[in-house]
This record gives structure tokens, sequence and C-alpha cells, in this order.
């Protein structure tokens, strides 16, 4: 469960710094994409998460 | 316990950021960066082995993938196979990028549809999906219908040795490119610089 946390953790730092890279190089589209296709799925994620913490 | 099909469904679109690997410079460490893909998928299959042979196990896994190829290999395996085949010369950039990144959203997006609405509603999600998607980054409607209606055709059908994560990459991408290398398809600028 550790594990996952922390690989969960890592998996929202890819996003971040690949929506980054595109947006500094000018690709606004890719870059909105990769960032706002993964915010759905990233929120519910936490949600989750924080309710298993509460638990 | 974390909800195991949100932590699927969240793997699979994060899996939209391999396209980073175009922003990659040709060469790495004087080795040609297509050897990263090779390594790459090496390391998924050990992986996967050692998974399959219950050397640890995975969060996110259904349940029959206990004795099965999961899905994740062959994600990584469709995703793989554009990069070779895009670094070979027989897909365009353009093609690569707006599949890759349709093939991870889409398919949680119908999966997640399905199980709420039902079959008729993700087909529709799956279609408007993957069009919007193939519209904002290749920016020919001939492409964008062609490749939502073969993405959604091919999602749908239940293999047990072919995964739809596979089918999802490969067929949409090999018909465009057809249709392109054709002339039956439109010209359109094949890198993203052009778009």
């Amino acid at each position: 469960m550790e594990f996952t946390k922390i690989y969960i953790c890592i998996l929202y730092l890819v996003v971040i710094i690949c929506s980054l890279i595109f947006y500094l190089n000018n690709y606004y589209i890719i870059a909105s994409l990769l960032l706002f296709g993964n915010v759905l799925p990233g929120y519910k994620l936490v949600l989750t998460l924080s309710d298993n913490d509460e638990n | 316990m974390i909800d195991q099909a949100i932590y699927r469904r969240f793997n699979h679109t994060v899996a939209a950021c391999f396209v980073i690997y175009f922003l990659f410079p040709e060469s790495i460490l004087g080795f040609d960066r297509v050897y990263l893909v090779g390594m790459f998928w090496i390391s998924i299959l050990l992986i996967e082995y050692f998974r399959l042979n219950g050397a640890f196990t995975l969060d996110g896994m259904r349940d029959y993938e206990n004795t099965r190829i999961a899905g994740f290999v062959w994600f990584a395996t469709g995703t793989c196979m554009i990069l070779v085949f895009y670094e070979i010369g027989i897909f365009p950039e353009i093609f690569a990028i707006s599949t890759i990144i349709m093939a991870s959203f889409v398919d949680p997006l119908i999966g997640e549809v399905n199980r709420k609405y039902g079959n008729k509603e993700g087909i529709i999600a799956g279609l408007m999906g993957s069009f919007v998607i193939y519209q904002m980054i290749i920016g020919v409607l001939f492409y964008s219908i062609v490749g939502s209606i073969v993405a959604v055709i091919v999602e749908r059908p239940k293999f047990k040795w072919l995964d739809d994560d596979l089918l999802i990459q490969i067929f949409p991408i090999m018909v465009m490119t057809i249709f392109y290398l054709s002339g039956i398809g439109p010209e359109l600028s094949l890198t993203l610089e052009g778009n």
C-alpha cells in the first residue's frame, strides 16, 4: 500500500512535468490535453486515498 | 485499500504522457532514442513475467489477469509498436501522438460510461471523445472521423489472448496511415510543428 501511494505521487509528478514541458515548448493543446485528461481520474483517486486515511 | 477501478483508470490516462518521447533528442548518450523503447518494453515484459509467477502482486489488476497477460502490457506493446513504426518512417508523427493520447483517454472513458450508463452510451462517449482528441491534435475532419470510428469498433470485441488496449492503438493509426499514403485521405501537416 505504501509503495502504491509513492507510485501514485510519482504519476502525479509525471503528469505535471510532462504538461509543463509541452507548454514550455509551445505545444499548448498537447499540454492541456495531458493535464485536463488526468484531472478527473487523479482527483477521484485523491478522494479515495483521503477516505482511506480518515478510516 | 484504494479503489482499484479508479486506480486502473488513472494509470491508463497517465499513459498519455508517453508522448513526451517525441520531445526527446534523436540520440541519448550516443544511442538512438529508439533503444529506449526497446528497453522500456523489455522491462515491462520482465515485470509481467515476475508478476505472473507470483513474485509480487500489483494493485489495480482485474481478477482474470491473475493468470493472463495484464492490460498494461498490451497497452505498452501498442505504444512501443507505434513508436518503432514511427522511427522506421511508416507512421506520421501527428498520427502517432494523437493516437497514443486518444487511446489513453478514450479506453477508460468507454469503460466508465459502459459501467455507469450502458453500452450504447459507451459507444457514443467513445466516438465523441476520440473525435474531439483527433480534431484537436490533427485538425482534419476526415482523419478525426475515420480514427474515432475505427477506435470504437476495435474496442468492442473481447478476445482472451488479445486486448483492446493494443487494438485501440494499432488499428486507428494503421487505417489513417493507409488512407493518407494511398492518397484517399486529404493532405495534412505530418509533424506537431505544423499544427
